[in-house]
């Protein structure tokens, strides 16, 4: 730089470049503050919370719901086998007393019990 | 700058250098009101946090409004006007003809010396920060200058001559 270029420099900056207008005002952008998002996590985890026990306590109950109605329920016996009409010849030529008993016993299982409490006959017969 | 975006801050980056960046979309546009968009356009992306402010703010704020009035230009070629529209520079109240000529002059210039005066004389840059704006060496940048610089004032004085023989 001479000093030619420096006085020039001067008198060039006796001339400003003009103001532009001022910013136009900016919309701050909606901030989601930390506690709002600690909030809707807390709720999140206690929905998640309810659905798991929710689903946990009907899993249980169906399980008892099982294991109560098999303790009910009578051991099956399979009639197929002891009413084949072999069997019961069988049975009748060795001992008639005893063909009594097996069709006896057999009859609870294979017909509907009409002498119970909570039988259909007995609450028709009430009426 | 961190994370959140300080306006403050940016706000009194346009106040200080606001003018000289006008001087500067103008040195490239010609047009005062696009100039003014761009520099706009530059703010307020930088307002509301779309991008961040990286090294010298200042080289940052150059360097973004050259390559948003570049961008500009290339896109609207047809639009930008021949002879500057609105003129950018403020004179002391006797000299209103010298701030015309020396715009009209400047407007003669080839781009690359008009873009570095701007730089240089307006934006108060050294030509190492003039230079990383445009992309230059400073060598180059000092080069450019000098040129630019003679050539301008030669231009002047012949303009200042003209006019004094036609009104002696």
């Amino acid at each position: 730089m001479n000093r030619q270029d420096e006085e020039f420099e001067i008198f060039l900056l006796q001339f400003q470049p003009r103001r532009p207008r001022p910013l136009p005002e900016v919309p701050s952008k909606p901030r989601i503050g930390l506690r709002v998002l600690q909030a809707a996590a807390l709720l999140g985890l206690v929905c998640v919370g309810v659905v798991h026990f929710t689903r946990q306590d009907s899993l249980r109950n169906g399980e008892q719901a099982v294991i109560k109605s098999e303790s009910i329920s009578p051991a099956p016996i399979n009639t197929a086998d002891v009413m084949s009409a072999d069997h019961l010849t069988r049975v009748g030529l060795a001992n008639p007393n005893d063909l009594d008993l097996m069709l006896t016993e057999a009859s609870q299982h294979l017909l509907p019990n009409v002498e119970g409490s909570g039988s259909m006959l007995h609450a028709l017969a009430q009426e | 700058m961190s994370g959140r975006v300080d306006r403050e801050y940016v706000r009194r980056l346009y106040d200080q250098h606001g003018a000289a960046l006008m001087a500067y979309a103008c040195s490239i546009l010609r047009d005062y009101s696009t100039a003014e968009d761009m520099l706009h356009q530059v703010f307020l992306r930088l307002l509301r946090g779309d991008t961040k402010i990286t090294g010298s703010p200042v080289s940052y704020l150059f360097t973004a409004v050259r390559n948003a009035s570049l961008n500009y230009r290339r896109d609207h070629l047809r639009e930008i006007p021949l002879e500057l529209d609105g003129g950018w520079l403020e004179s002391p109240a006797t000299m209103k003809e010298t701030a015309i000529a020396l715009q009209s002059e400047l407007w003669e210039l080839p781009e690359e010396q008009r873009e570095i005066i701007v730089l240089r004389v307006w934006g108060q840059m050294n030509f190492e920060e003039a230079a990383r704006v445009i992309g230059i060496s400073p060598n180059t940048a000092a080069s450019r200058y000098r040129y630019g610089l003679a050539k301008l004032r030669e231009r002047l004085k012949e303009r200042a001559k003209g006019l004094d023989e036609s009104t002696g």
